[in-house]
């Protein structure tokens, strides 16, 4: 384990494990896909959040980034995660503007985001916040 | 709906303006205040603000953003922390992907999903800003300089303090130990002192100079006269003056008389024998004891 291990080597221990997987779930084949065979794809990958912004952030933890593939891995879970947290906020605000008349029509084709659906949205994920409305 | 009234009259940011290119400070905090954000928290606001247009949001409310940006910088910071945890587990230094996916599994994110989202046909690249000149940190208090990483400690880590604040350096010289060295110092030494002390006291007393025109080109240290200098060794001291007197002789009333005299000129010849014989332990300073005269 000291050692420096191959992708390939590491691909094949994913796989025995995701065939564990599927052995007990009957999961499609396709999702238990290894992330080494997606990290070799992330050569050319740009990432929405920049390699030198989520570069100063990990270094700051005491993470030292030798493969940029991994940084942008991380980048891409860091926004995947915002994402489905504004997908779920925009379905609260859907939710919200379903119930009321037609007479805010269009206005309803600017989306806000809101505190008020952010905060049922993070609460799925367990994440309370309780920030004032205003400043006094 | 007064909510929504309330919420209208609140600041909103249009999410195309963040789309521009920000221009650098050189603020290096990470974090910093929303009054004066750092460069890289400014880069994240970008790019949040780019994914919320992706979801099909057109504005944000501040504080929402802000709370997005700020989970945004937690959730790497943990990931890398996680990650770099995992990796030391394993002992390495290095971090690979299985510790990645590891961290990631710990956050409780659904990593299969991650190629999924980086398929996405809507995602915006903007390019990151040029970070522009740092202006240096003034160098009024630094003394010497700061020591290199040595190779094996990353880049991005702090520099070395001043070296004089950990290196110890002796101020002070190594004595010479060479026995030619100390004897030639020693003898120096003893020279300067004598020259020193006789210089002192030719100048602060009586001085007999060579020269008849220079007075005090070469002071010598004046010798003082002493009249008739053989009288000290033959004269007795004074504590031996009763016996002397009780012999009725010739010879001792003329050292009688003599040391009389000797003792009216000569000033210095009596000050041993006025010691008392009785208080001297040591027999050569006993003075001379007189044999006593048999001539009855």
């Amino acid at each position: 384990m000291a050692s420096a291990e191959d992708d390939s080597k590491q691909q094949s221990i994913l796989q025995t494990q995701n065939s564990l997987d599927n052995q007990q779930q009957s999961i499609d084949k396709s999702s238990g896909v290894p992330l080494g065979d997606f990290v070799l794809q992330l050569e050319d990958y740009s990432p929405t959040i920049p390699d030198s912004v989520t570069g100063y952030y990990l270094n700051r933890a005491g993470f030292d980034a030798c493969d940029p593939r991994i940084t942008r891995l991380i980048s891409l879970a860091a926004q995947k995660f915002i994402s489905d947290i504004a997908n779920d906020a925009l379905q609260h605000s859907k939710m919200r503007s379903s119930g009321q008349s037609v007479k805010k029509h269009g206005k309803d084709k600017k989306m806000t985001l809101q505190m008020e659906d952010l905060t049922p949205a993070l609460a799925e994920y367990g994440i309370n916040v309780k920030k004032p409305a205003y400043f006094v | 709906m007064k909510r929504n009234h309330l919420a209208s009259s609140q600041v909103r940011y249009t999410l195309i303006k963040f789309c521009k290119v920000i221009v650098m400070t050189s603020d290096p905090s990470g974090g910093g205040t929303s009054l004066n954000p750092s460069p890289w928290r400014r880069s994240l606001k970008t790019a949040v603000s780019s994914l919320l247009m992706e979801t099909g949001y057109q504005a944000a409310d501040c504080m929402a953003l802000e709370t997005l940006i700020e989970m945004t910088q937690a959730y790497i910071t943990e990931a890398g922390r996680s990650a770099s945890s995992f990796a030391e587990l394993s002992g390495r230094t290095q971090v690979m992907v299985s510790d990645v996916v590891m961290a990631l599994i710990e956050m409780g994110t659904d990593f299969t999903e991650i190629p999924k989202h980086a398929r996405r046909e809507n995602k915006t690249i903007f390019l990151p800003p040029v970070p522009a000149a740092q202006t240096p940190t003034s160098k009024i208090l630094q003394v010497g300089e700061k020591k290199k990483h040595p190779p094996h400690i990353p880049d991005h880590l702090p520099a070395f303090p001043d070296p004089h604040t950990y290196i110890k350096t002796h101020c002070y010289k190594q004595p010479a130990n060479e026995y030619q060295l100390v004897r030639e110092k020693a003898a120096s030494q003893k020279r300067d002192v004598e020259v020193a002390l006789t210089r002192f006291i030719a100048k602060t007393g009586a001085t007999h100079s060579l020269f008849r025109d220079d007075k005090s080109a070469f002071p010598l240290i004046a010798c003082k006269q002493i009249p008739m200098p053989s009288l000290a060794g033959l004269l007795p001291a004074d504590s031996q003056m009763p016996e002397l007197e009780e012999s009725d002789s010739d010879t001792a009333n003329k050292l009688r008389h003599q040391l009389q005299v000797g003792q009216t000129i000569g000033t210095e010849t009596g000050i041993d024998a006025s010691l008392d014989a009785e208080t001297i332990d040591n027999p050569y300073l006993l003075p001379a004891k007189m044999a006593k005269s048999k001539w009855k």
